[in-house]
């Protein structure tokens, strides 16, 4: 006990400001804690008194995977922040990425009603394994803006189970295949998904199964991403959608079947799938941005040809080499990438697959800027002697930007001639003019936000230890230590003959003691005890000498249970115990109200000053109209036409 | 005396002092609490959110008075605004945070609240990340050194604590 209350006194001997970052408000707490997971917020209560309860109003709530510890801790943890957290405190945000073994899907299920009863905004459910799919209903919420599911829905069509997400703006939702390669029936999203969802703007969905929806429609989309899907048959309804991302997805044969409807659409970006077959894109009228990833196939000679129509195409971006015919009069930046497209493959074999380029760049022939990185640019100073024959394609170039770090002097004089040679006034700069705002949209054109990682598992330690030969949990060494010390009869009789029999029986006394030591005096009851003195006959009977045990217990249910003087103590305590809760927790609110009150303070300062300002323009407003007007009497500008023309002089 | 301060490099204040009647906007800014004055270009100062509807609201005119925020703080984080204004490669940026976040635990909790009461977004964002990352994986006693926490909690306490919200795991 020494060690706390001598450092205290060190402190207020030295005046100075030591442990500053407790005295942050608990919504700044609450924010660094949000970067971290649950069981790391949850430990903060170890920290000191003023930490202690901060987790308990914590609303984001992460919960990982926990590698090394056993399902019956990881759901004993789970249920005690359920239990534990303070249950004014709204949540905002809960992510949930675990085991289906680790933890129930009805501790799930409540965890969730638990939190949309507290205005949750934000939900992430990840589960990792088979489990038994969960209802639409569940996710229900007045309060709630993203959701983000990964597992199983009920996919019974019969069942007019929706949800009704009325705030909802942001879904994703990516669907768990099963184990079984046949469990593709399993993956249907059916309609009632896409109901009740008045408000969502963005939408994300990975690997389902869309053919059997009878409708696809959201009036207020903005921005769609569809990962490996199979498309739906019907019409696409989405009159207000800027953006689309199609990956991995089967595309039809003409696009304009699904791209006709979307007649807003700005940003498209396509990452086709690995099939080698020609694409025809008609895009809609306002299309603006399109991306084109190319699939890559190592032994085909048939590679893609991709040809485009879109009248008002502004900046096309490509990633991989496909050959490409752009019929698109106002092109205007094209942006040429080959970062990580052959993936792992060695330079040499890259290399004939670079003169392809000289089949994809006459596609962009009436682009005014291009773009490089620094893999194309090295792709094409490769083919510099086949360019060398080759004319210019381009006719309208401005600016070739190149990547940062290539310098113009190392461009092949070939390659230079090939980009610039048709364009008089054509240069290399390292940085594109900014003239418009639309190259920002482009990368605005992805639906997945940043998502910060939120499950982090925290690096496990080793379990076992070893005590005299036996291997037993590493934080029961020190207790068998201690044993052997004070009562070391205990071990007088523990034959070593079987061993392995002899270990579980340690391991077992180690639990045993372990938990019953920790049982608080006010904890006790006659049925514990009975059960303890169960276990600790049989651990006798095995050969550990317990006397030393039970007279302890003896001694306990004397006291306990013969004089209720002393039950009548343990309740006052409770009585304190709450009292000084109650206590700290206004305190630290008090502490906290304070110092928000002192930055409310400071706004009212700068808003009476923006008052003011506001104020002193009108009055010189006021004065350059009676000066405009040259009259007496400025009253009739602002009024009622009659005011003061009947009244009595 | 008033002490007016320029953030940069010493060689180009000069230039900077020059550059002064030219077509960028200059907003001097006084922390209250220690009278320190800041010349800022107005660009730099709007990542701000309270400065900017002082601005807009054309308050910008003479001193913008600052409480709540002291001296040393204002400077850092004006250095970091200014950084954040001028350059828009993510990677850069990312090295520069690191390196400027490189402070001692009570320099952290300065520009938290600063950042909190300026309403500066990517400062806070930046900030809070970095002393999350500093507690990341660490045990209590760790985070206590780390922080600079003082602990008052009796062993059993402590113990009680973990065995009702954490794992019974010894630390």
């Amino acid at each position: 006990m020494g060690s706390p209350s001598q450092k205290k006194l060190r402190a207020l001997e030295a005046g100075d400001e030591s442990d500053r970052i407790s005295r942050l408000p608990d919504d700044l707490i609450h924010k660094i804690l949000s970067f971290l997971d649950a069981k790391a917020a949850v430990q903060t209560t170890c920290l000191s008194k003023r930490w202690k309860p901060v987790w308990t109003t914590l609303p984001f709530l992460n919960f990982g995977r926990y590698h090394n510890s056993s399902p019956k801790n990881v759901s004993d943890f789970i249920c005690n922040v359920l239990r534990n957290r303070n249950h004014h405190s709204h949540v905002f945000s809960l992510n949930f990425r675990v085991k289906c073994k680790d933890v129930s899907p009805n501790l799930l299920e409540e965890f969730v009603e638990y939190a949309i009863s507290h205005d949750l905004q934000s939900l992430r459910l990840e589960l990792l394994d088979d489990h038994k799919p969960f209802k639409l209903s569940t996710f229900s919420s007045k309060s709630l803006k993203k959701l983000e599911l990964n597992l199983r829905l009920q996919e019974c069509a019969l069942e007019s189970d929706c949800w009704d997400l009325p705030a909802l703006t942001t879904l994703r939702l990516s669907c768990v295949r099963g184990h079984e390669s046949h469990s593709r029936l399993n993956s249907w999203l059916k309609d009632s998904v896409f109901t009740c969802l008045p408000a969502l703007t963005r939408l994300s969905l990975h690997n389902w199964d869309l053919s059997q929806l009878f409708s696809f429609s959201l009036p207020a989309l903005t921005r769609l991403r569809l990962s490996h899907c199979t498309l739906p048959t019907t019409v696409w309804d989405f009159p207000d959608l800027l953006s689309l991302q199609l990956d991995g997805v089967g595309l039809p044969d003409d696009m304009s079947d699904i791209l006709f409807a979307l007649v807003k659409l700005k940003n498209l970006t396509l990452i086709l799938p690995s099939t080698q077959r020609d694409y025809f894109i008609s895009c809609p009228p306002h299309l603006l941005n399109l991306s084109i990833t190319g699939s890559f196939c190592h032994h085909g000679n048939i590679w893609s040809n991709i040809v485009v129509s879109a009248p008002k195409l502004c900046n096309f971006t490509a990633f991989g080499i496909f050959a490409t015919t752009i019929g698109v009069p106002e092109l205007e930046n094209v942006n040429i990438s080959l970062q990580g497209w052959f993936q792992n493959m060695e330079l040499t074999c890259r290399k004939r697959y670079y003169r392809r380029l000289t089949n994809m760049l006459p596609g962009f022939c009436n682009a005014k800027n291009l773009t490089f990185d620094a893999e194309s640019i090295e792709a094409l100073n490769e083919i510099s002697n086949l360019l060398q024959s080759l004319p210019s394609p381009f006719s309208e170039l401005k600016y070739v930007k190149l990547p940062t770090g290539c310098k113009e002097s190392s461009i092949s004089s070939a390659l230079r001639s090939y980009l610039l040679g048709g364009s008089p006034n054509a240069t290399f700069v390292t940085k594109l003019p900014q003239i418009h705002g639309v190259e920002d949209s482009m990368l605005d054109a992805s639906v997945e936000g940043t998502d910060k990682d939120q499950a982090s598992s925290l690096g496990g330690q080793r379990d076992s230890g070893l005590w005299r030969g036996h291997e037993v949990n590493s934080e029961f060494v020190g207790l068998l230590d201690r044993i052997m010390h004070k009562y070391p009869e205990t071990f007088k009789h523990f034959t070593t003959k079987n061993k392995k029999l002899c270990t579980m029986n340690l391991n077992m006394l180690c639990t045993s003691l372990n938990d019953l030591f920790k049982i608080s005096m006010t904890n006790v009851d006659s049925e514990m005890m009975f059960a303890y003195k169960e276990v600790i006959s049989y651990l006798q009977n095995q050969g550990f000498n317990l006397t030393w045990v039970v007279d302890r217990l003896t001694y306990i249910e004397h006291l306990r249970f013969s004089k209720p003087l002393i039950n009548e103590l343990y309740s006052i305590e409770c009585h304190i115990d709450d009292a000084k809760t109650k206590l700290q927790d206004l305190q630290s609110r008090a502490a906290d109200a304070k110092t928000k009150l002192q930055d409310l303070l400071a706004h009212v300062d700068y808003a009476k000053t923006r008052l003011q300002a506001k104020q002193s323009l009108r009055t010189e407003k006021l004065s350059e109209i009676k000066k405009a007007f040259g009259t007496t009497d400025a009253k009739l500008v602002v009024g009622f036409i009659g005011d003061d023309l009947l009244s009595n002089p | 005396m008033k002490k007016l301060k320029f953030i940069g490099n010493p060689l180009l204040q000069s230039r900077e002092k020059i550059n002064m009647s030219s077509d960028k906007k200059w907003l001097t800014l006084k922390t209250t609490e220690d009278n320190e004055e800041f010349v800022v270009e107005e660009s730099v100062a709007i990542m701000s959110n309270v400065i900017k509807n002082m601005v807009e609201d054309g308050c910008a005119s003479s001193v913008i008075p600052v409480p709540r925020v002291k001296g040393n703080a204002m400077g850092k984080i004006i250095e970091f605004c200014k950084k954040h204004t001028e350059e828009s490669d993510e990677k850069v940026l990312k090295e520069f945070d690191a390196e400027f976040l490189n402070l001692g635990p009570d320099a952290l909790y300065d520009l938290m609240v600063s950042a909190n009461f300026l309403e500066i977004k990517v400062l806070l964002d930046s900030v809070t990340t970095k002393v999350a990352d500093m507690i990341k994986g660490k045990s209590s006693e760790e985070i206590r050194n780390i922080l600079k926490i003082e602990n008052d909690l009796s062993a059993e306490e402590i113990e009680e604590s973990r065995r009702e919200n954490c794992w019974t795991r010894q630390e």
